[in-house]
């Protein structure tokens, strides 16, 4: 096969929104070429263009988007411009897509086998066994080790990693010469990430189909593109071989990007001291955490499962605790036992806060960051009645007060006193993390809970609020508990490191 | 399987304590069975006579298991309407075909229209016979049943003669023209609620068609139609089923106002007549099969969606 020889070739593209009468540009000339058996990387934060090019090479654009200028070509096939019906051909058959979201991309009602199924019977005749005995195979290709029971199981009794790789046969059955795929390790545990990455690097080596990558991550993109493109608000601002781009990159863009991954970079560590003498704030002795699994029935029994085993911790006044684990693990049921969210407890956990009778309103209480800031704020308030409710309950601070205390703790976390007349929804992601973080710290708690504060945010955003975090510590003197699946997270904040693993600490050392 | 057979148990002890529930209630509520048969001049002897052939003297429980035994076989004592010389199950039984056969038909219309329909409503989103529905549907909706008995009744039986108004047709006299009869109660009776199910029904199907899997579906390289009829469509009834189940329950418990216009015998009515002659025993049967409905259609609905939908099958 000819290396070289041009598989798709995107020229000039640019796609709008109409909105209230105003063209809203979300790709703005784009231009790119994915050759035949390459892997091609396209890195850029949420917004920046990235799915909405590959929703355009699929012919998946929502109705609303208009089309303002350029086009794509596909092995001398214009895309843009090709009736529904030729187009509709070559989806599946010739360029396939993987998503992120495994569990919903699958239809729940069909078996696994079905809907891989489906794909060749749409594309090619065969007979019914033939039909079994192709998917099976497939199946098999991606890893899946049992892949006559996976057949007939459905989604949602498989984990997340073999969902994936039943997307991937999936995309892949019907011998497509462009594989599309959209963040297809973001939903997933590092640990399962990087064989995922591994096996489009194998199904790319053994059939020599082009894969388009598409990461918000530039450590994904790194271990298996071979070129990439860096996109940014509808723009490609710079593109080369990966090695390259990410040792000498020329756009500012990409060097904030590039700054921001944490193992590229040593300067992000966590240098705030440790008072050596310093007393524990937070005990935990021989903790046990159970779930009560629902009766079925009236006659049914109920079931208890035992969550987190036996665990000890002991967190310094001033430190970082970092509790690392894959999805599962306990690591979020610990958490809420901390805060009191979980009652059915055995074993102890004090907190001893000594400075909490105190008169500015401060309180003893723990508090609680969650991941995801926009789940976590009523939507139906303005931000500055969120961040004023805690105090109301809590403090017996006047209204004069406390709206002093607002005002204050919204430019602690970076914001201004503007934002206080906004909603939720009017915010960016990382701007809502910034206000569950100030609701937090808005009583002066001593000791913070955050329960993977960052794990929703772009890399660039995730750096910024870590930043944020550690000078919040140096100034109000807090104690975190900081719970991520990401060491590389963990890492850049945390003095010392938990590892659980299914309720139980595997792992306690040092940063 | 399991799980079936634990839901069957259930099923049968709430059958159980429905009929002793509604036994009890019926003994709590104020009146003397013995007087309102035999009538406020009845001696004194003549009602402790009565009590003791009727086993009222007995307690509470006993004459439960009494009444038990006697309804497993379908004897459920006599109408104190017909001076206690008409069995209540003879009673129901007449009057139950008149309603099941209403409900069968009705039930019959509703799907068979608004499944089509809300299918059709939900393919053209926003278009011009979108509109149309939905308009159609929005008006249908406000208008009670009873009300469109009536301009049937007007419509069809006096402007275009197509049936005699109130001239009802027994199935024993006459099976073809009491079907052809019962057609303008059920659709007088289906039509509110197609009108509720295509919305139900078209907003459920538009909300499944936002969904990733059906990006996925697409990607594929699936045509439109194969998709809403491979994937969508499945989804998107599991939320119908349930209201299905509910319009079920309503009509099989007797539309009294559509029976009262078309003077239908059904049960409807007959539960009006018997609260007002304070005809218990009768009253106690229809509140104990309306319950006794809504249990077993409920029973019927979880083993439908063990069927449909995997995430619910537990073994």
């Amino acid at each position: 096969m000819n290396k070289n020889e041009i598989l798709l070739s995107i020229e000039d593209l640019s796609i709008g929104f109409s909105k209230g009468g105003k063209m809203n540009t979300v790709l703005d000339h784009i231009s790119l070429e994915v050759k035949k058996g390459e892997i091609l990387g396209i890195v850029g934060e949420s917004g920046s263009g990235k799915t909405m090019t590959a929703l355009a090479v699929m012919g998946l654009l929502p109705e609303s988007a208009k089309i303002l200028s350029g086009g794509i070509d596909f092995l001398g096939n214009e895309l843009l411009t090709m009736g529904e019906k030729e187009h509709r051909r070559l989806r599946g058959k010739e360029i396939s897509m993987v998503f992120q979201e495994n569990m919903s991309s699958f239809n729940p009602l069909l078996t696994i086998g079905a809907q891989v199924e489906e794909m060749l019977r749409l594309h090619s005749k065969y007979t019914k066994e033939e039909y079994k005995a192709l998917t099976i195979k497939a199946l098999r290709e991606v890893g899946l080790s049992k892949p006559h029971e996976i057949y007939h199981q459905y989604p949602h009794q498989l984990s997340g990693g073999m969902r994936q790789r039943a997307m991937i046969a999936m995309a892949m059955v019907a011998g497509p010469k462009l594989v599309i795929a959209d963040e297809p390790t973001t939903a997933l545990d590092p640990t399962i990430q990087s064989k995922i990455l591994q096996l489009l690097k194998k199904m790319n080596d053994k059939y020599g189909m082009s894969i388009i990558l598409i990461s918000h991550d530039l450590r994904v993109i790194q271990s298996i593109c071979s070129r990439t493109i860096v996109m940014k608000d509808g723009r490609i601002v710079e593109s080369g071989m990966t090695n390259e781009l990410f040792t000498n990159p020329c756009n500012q863009y990409t060097k904030e990007l590039v700054a921001a991954v944490p193992m590229l970079n040593k300067e992000y560590k966590n240098t705030y001291k440790v008072d050596r003498d310093s007393h524990p704030i937070l005990t935990i002795q021989n903790l046990n955490v159970f779930y009560s699994e629902k009766a079925i029935g009236l006659l049914g029994k109920k079931s208890r499962k035992q969550v987190i085993r036996d665990i000890s911790i002991l967190v310094n006044e001033g430190e970082t605790l970092g509790i690392v684990g894959e999805s599962g693990s306990g690591k979020s049921t610990l958490a809420k036992a901390i805060v009191g969210l979980n009652k059915e407890i055995e074993g102890v956990i004090k907190i001893n806060d000594f400075t909490a009778i105190s008169n500015d309103g401060s309180v003893s209480k723990p508090q609680m960051v969650f991941q995801d800031p926009y789940g976590s704020l009523n939507p139906s308030k303005k931000i500055g009645w969120i961040l004023e409710e805690p105090l109301k309950l809590q403090s017996n601070l006047g209204k004069k007060e406390r709206v002093a205390r607002v005002n204050e703790m919204i430019e602690q976390v970076g914001m201004t006193t503007k934002y206080l007349e906004r909603y939720p929804f009017q915010l960016s992601g990382g701007q809502r993390q910034r206000v569950a973080i100030a609701v937090a710290l808005i009583v002066n708690p001593k000791l913070v809970i955050l329960d993977e504060p960052v794990s929703s945010l772009d890399t660039t955003i995730q750096a910024q609020i870590l930043e944020m975090l550690k000078e919040l510590q140096r100034k109000y003197k807090l104690t975190y508990v900081f719970i991520s699946h990401d060491l590389n997270v963990i890492y850049q904040i945390c003095n010392r490191v938990c590892v659980i693993n299914q309720g139980e600490i595997v792992e306690m050392k040092e940063a | 399987m399991k799980y079936t057979f634990k839901k069957c148990i259930v099923f049968i002890i709430s059958l159980f304590l429905t009929s002793f529930l509604t036994f009890t209630a019926f003994e709590v509520i104020p009146g003397d069975s013995a007087l309102s048969a035999l009538g406020m001049d009845a001696s004194k002897e003549h009602l402790e006579e009565y009590r003791k052939a009727m086993g009222l003297d007995k307690s509470l429980p006993i004459r439960y298991i009494n009444w038990l035994k006697g309804a497993i076989k379908g004897d459920f004592g006599y109408s104190s309407s017909y001076q206690m010389q008409m069995k209540v199950s003879t009673l129901i039984k007449n009057r139950l075909i008149v309603t099941l056969w209403l409900a069968i038909l009705s039930f019959l219309i509703i799907v068979l229209v608004s499944i089509p329909l809300g299918i059709l409503s939900a393919r053209k989103k926003n278009g011009i016979l979108d509109d149309l529905i939905t308009l159609v549907t929005q008006i249908f909706m406000s208008v009670p049943s009873f009300f469109l008995a009536m301009i049937i009744t007007l419509i069809f039986g006096i402007t275009l003669k197509w049936f005699r108004p109130g001239d009802y047709i027994s199935p024993e006299d006459n099976f073809g023209g009491f079907l052809r009869f019962m057609m303008y109660p059920a659709i007088a009776v289906a039509i509110p609620k197609i009108a509720m199910m295509v919305k139900f029904l078209r907003s459920s199907l538009l909300r499944e068609m936002e969904l990733d899997y059906v990006r996925t579906a697409k990607s594929k390289g699936m045509t439109k139609i194969s998709i809403l009829f491979g994937h969508i469509l499945k989804n998107a009834l599991i939320p119908v089923i349930t209201f299905l189940a509910m319009v079920l329950a309503d009509i099989l418990a007797g539309a009294i106002l559509v029976e009262q216009v078309f003077n239908l015998p059904g049960l409807g009515r007959l539960l009006v007549t018997s609260i007002a002659n304070r005809d218990y025993a009768v009253v106690h049967v229809i509140v104990l099969y309306i319950a006794s409905l809504v249990i077993i259609i409920n029973f019927i609905v979880d083993l439908i969606y063990q069927w449909i939908d995997p995430r619910v099958r537990r073994d």
